[in-house]
């Protein structure tokens, strides 16, 4: 089942290697709009946790048991992520994280077709309304901020 | 991480923790993925209120339950569970129907792993005085225990203190029947000497709870325990029991078991309060256990 | 499963309504029973929200979907999906080879689940919402097929479209030119909101002034055109009016014009998170359109 807040406690752990050393760390993540997207759709941003940014390089999100790279995912139009489906990010951090709380940040974003882009701040200048979205309006503005203060046992 | 075959202290939960939230926002796969991201293997659970269909689980429940299990790295260490002895009106249950309902449960906690059960015997008193028949009934039941080799356990919950008269009967009972199939789980409710912010008690009214030390005498009958919890703070600390001392005493005196977290706090119905509580909790045990 | 015998404006309820609260504290079932609650038939899913596995649902959830609606004696109505247009970075408008993939796609899916109106989102271009310019050249690539399944693709017209824009008449012209009945409307309440909150933002192609976009009366030229209607609601009270959207004038408008069809709720209001919110304003909204109905 899903918790209510976009990211979940629930998954969130250190991951290890065969020789139980820390590798890094993983956390749930679900979107909360009201609909899923085509995977190409998807807009990974940096992940930071206690002011430690970690760039979408360093990310890879598993999907329905498939893991991609954010690079992957912007190439798919016909894998679906339904709402109800929970991604895991998985984040190489040799060590892993410290017992205790940490601050996580992850920006994520997604492309719209059916309306003004999510988040596209709206041109003051009303002669713009009419006229047909910059192209990068689509592709760069797209991501926003969540937060959660979550607990590494 | 592998779940912890050898001696010592381990770690586990109480599914009980969050009943409130329990198929309301989280499940089964929910519990395990909170116990696997805390490095806690062990699980106790109600047996009515999380068996799909208890207490006759369908093939299909049940193949799902070792799945899980298997995938999250779940011990089934405790398996709660009731006599009911108010069954019918106006009289209390006899031996029999008793029985009947222990040795259903007993073969169903065995079929699923479990090694402990928490056998909830019916009451006569407000001091949790068990029914009079209790002695005959375990008695009847020890040899299917020691069939499927489970441990029945009642659970010494406050007001119950560790050095009263119940407690001397349940030694008297295991001494005499010479078992290891009956013993007890202490909820360390009992050793509360603060009080849970919110719930001072009225004046007039003071603590009274059991010593730490009380629980040496009675460590070799005790297979598992509740961790009880009202109070996580901020910083990893119960405020209202003496986990320091109680941690200890088990540890210098070699006792081997799990301990199940389990949360009694206010806000219970609060999202994510009790997840936030229970990861705090075990952050505690982890550094008192030295893990 | 049983089509309610009145002929004129039906209740049903969006699924859309209960996206706060979707898969954190109600399932699919959760929202039928409360829909069976309120006595309305209909149905809205949004494919890419409420199928699981969508766009291949399992044989599965395909039974439970065809239980659930006998058990509550739901009409599967309005089948909601998207034309994503921009689908790939650096694309505006998907090519019409690509677009009609996934409007087949679901024009077959949607038949499947015993749908018969489509709530088709175009993409659109500009901050007033103007379609894709191939919209003409997908749609017309998708009507045997829609007719083949017996279903309507429909735009829906929302606010800050109004009934009498460019964009309308675009599309009824259309209708006429090829004479099909697999292509309409949706008309979604929010067109008709006359009043705002103090010191709203400026809403791109709403009257500044506070007028609406749309009156209920430019429905009657266009009743033929439309096969399902989002009852959009942002506030319901507690004595059981809309306090922003004239609905008895709009109700009117569909009833003296012999309109046959679903209203399906559409809650756009606050608080859609909270557990048991959204369920209390449709049943409010439900409790209003049935004395304005008689039924």
């Amino acid at each position: 089942m899903l918790e209510r807040q976009n990211i979940q406690t629930r998954g969130f752990h250190n991951v290890y290697d065969e020789d139980g050393n820390a590798i890094g760390f993983q956390l749930c993540f679900r979107s909360t709009y009201y609909k899923g997207v085509w995977l190409s759709q998807v807009r990974v941003g940096d992940l930071i946790v206690d002011g430690e940014v970690f760039s979408r390089e360093d990310q890879t999100w598993i999907i329905n048991d498939v893991e991609y790279t954010p690079d992957e995912m912007e190439k798919l139009g016909t894998i679906h992520w339904h709402i109800l489906d929970v991604a895991t990010i998985v984040v190489k951090k040799p060590g892993g994280l410290s017992q205790g709380y940490h601050d996580v940040t992850v920006n994520f974003g997604t492309v719209s077709s059916y309306g003004p882009a999510r988040f596209a701040p709206q041109p003051k200048d009303k002669s713009e309304w009419d006229k047909p979205f910059p192209i990068e309006v689509f592709s760069m503005l797209a991501v926003r901020e969540y937060h959660n203060r979550m607990i590494i046992v | 991480m592998q779940a912890q075959q050898k001696p010592g202290i381990h770690r586990g939960v109480s599914t009980y923790c969050w009943y409130p939230l329990y198929n309301v926002n989280m499940d089964l796969e929910d519990s395990f993925m909170i116990m696997q991201d805390m490095g806690a293997h062990g699980l106790e659970i109600l047996a009515d209120g999380i068996i799909k269909g208890y207490p006759y689980p369908s093939k299909e429940w049940l193949n799902k339950w070792f799945a899980l299990c298997d995938h999250y790295e779940i011990v089934p260490v405790e398996y709660g569970h009731w006599v009911e002895s108010k069954l019918f009106r106006g009289r209390e249950s006899t031996v029999e129907e008793s029985l009947e309902q222990l040795i259903h449960d007993i073969k169903l906690a065995s079929y699923m792993g479990f090694t402990c059960m928490r056998t909830k015997l019916g009451v006569i008193d407000g001091k949790l005085t068990p029914t009079l028949i209790w002695r005959d009934v375990i008695r009847k039941a020890l040899p299917y225990a020691e069939k499927y080799n489970v441990v029945m356990q009642p659970e010494i919950h406050s007001p119950t203190r560790l050095t009263d008269q119940m407690i001397m009967d349940y030694v008297e009972f295991i001494e005499k029947e010479d078992t290891q199939f009956f013993g007890f789980n202490v909820d360390f409710g009992t050793f509360q000497n603060k009080p849970t912010p919110g719930r001072e008690l009225p004046p007039g009214f003071k603590m009274n709870p059991s010593l730490p030390e009380d629980i040496i005498p009675l460590l070799p009958y005790i297979h598992c325990c509740h961790a009880k919890y009202y109070n996580m703070s901020e910083d990893f600390d119960e405020t209202t029991i003496p986990y320091v001392e109680i941690i200890n005493i088990m540890k210098e005196h070699g006792w081997n078991g799990y301990l199940l977290s389990e949360y009694e706090g206010p806000n219970k119905e609060s999202y994510n309060h009790c997840m936030t509580q229970v990861r705090r909790h075990h952050v505690m045990l982890k550094r008192l256990l030295g893990e | 499963m049983a089509t309610p015998a009145i002929k004129g404006p039906k209740r049903g309820v969006s699924i859309y309504s209960y996206s706060g609260e979707w898969g954190v504290t109600m399932n699919l079932e959760d929202c039928f029973k409360d829909i069976y609650d309120m006595g309305a038939t209909g149905v809205e899913i949004l494919a890419n929200g409420h199928i699981d596995n969508y766009p291949q649902p399992t044989n599965e959830w395909m039974d439970n979907w065809f239980r659930l609606c006998t058990k509550y004696n739901i009409t599967p109505v309005e089948y909601g999906h998207w034309v994503t247009s921009r689908l790939y970075r650096g694309i505006m408008e998907l090519n019409t080879e690509e677009s009609l993939r996934m409007l087949k796609q679901d024009i077959i899916l949607a038949h499947r689940l015993g749908f018969t109106v489509l709530r088709t989102k175009l993409g659109v271009i500009d901050w007033i919402l103007t379609p894709v310019r191939n919209w003409r050249e997908i749609i017309l690539g998708a009507l045997d097929l829609a007719e083949r399944y017996n279903v309507c693709m429909c735009p829906e017209i929302h606010q800050p479209t109004a009934l009498s824009s460019k964009m309308v008449a675009d599309y009824v012209e259309f209708i006429d030119k090829y004479q099909t009945k697999n292509f309409g409307l949706n008309i979604d309440f929010g067109t008709f909101q006359n009043v705002w909150s103090k010191d709203r933002p400026p809403i791109p192609g709403v009257p500044e002034d506070g007028s609406p976009c749309s009156y209920p009366h430019e429905l009657r030229a266009l009743l033929p055109y439309i096969h399902a209607c989002h009852a959009k609601f942002n506030n319901m009270s507690e004595d059981f009016q809309e306090t922003t959207i004239p609905y008895p004038e709009i109700i009117k408008e569909f009833v003296d014009g012999g309109w046959d069809g679903y209203f399906l709720s559409e809650y756009e209001g606050p608080h859609k998170d909270e557990p048991g919110f959204v369920s209390e304003q449709l049943k409010r909204q439900h409790v209003m359109m049935k004395r304005i109905l008689g039924y």
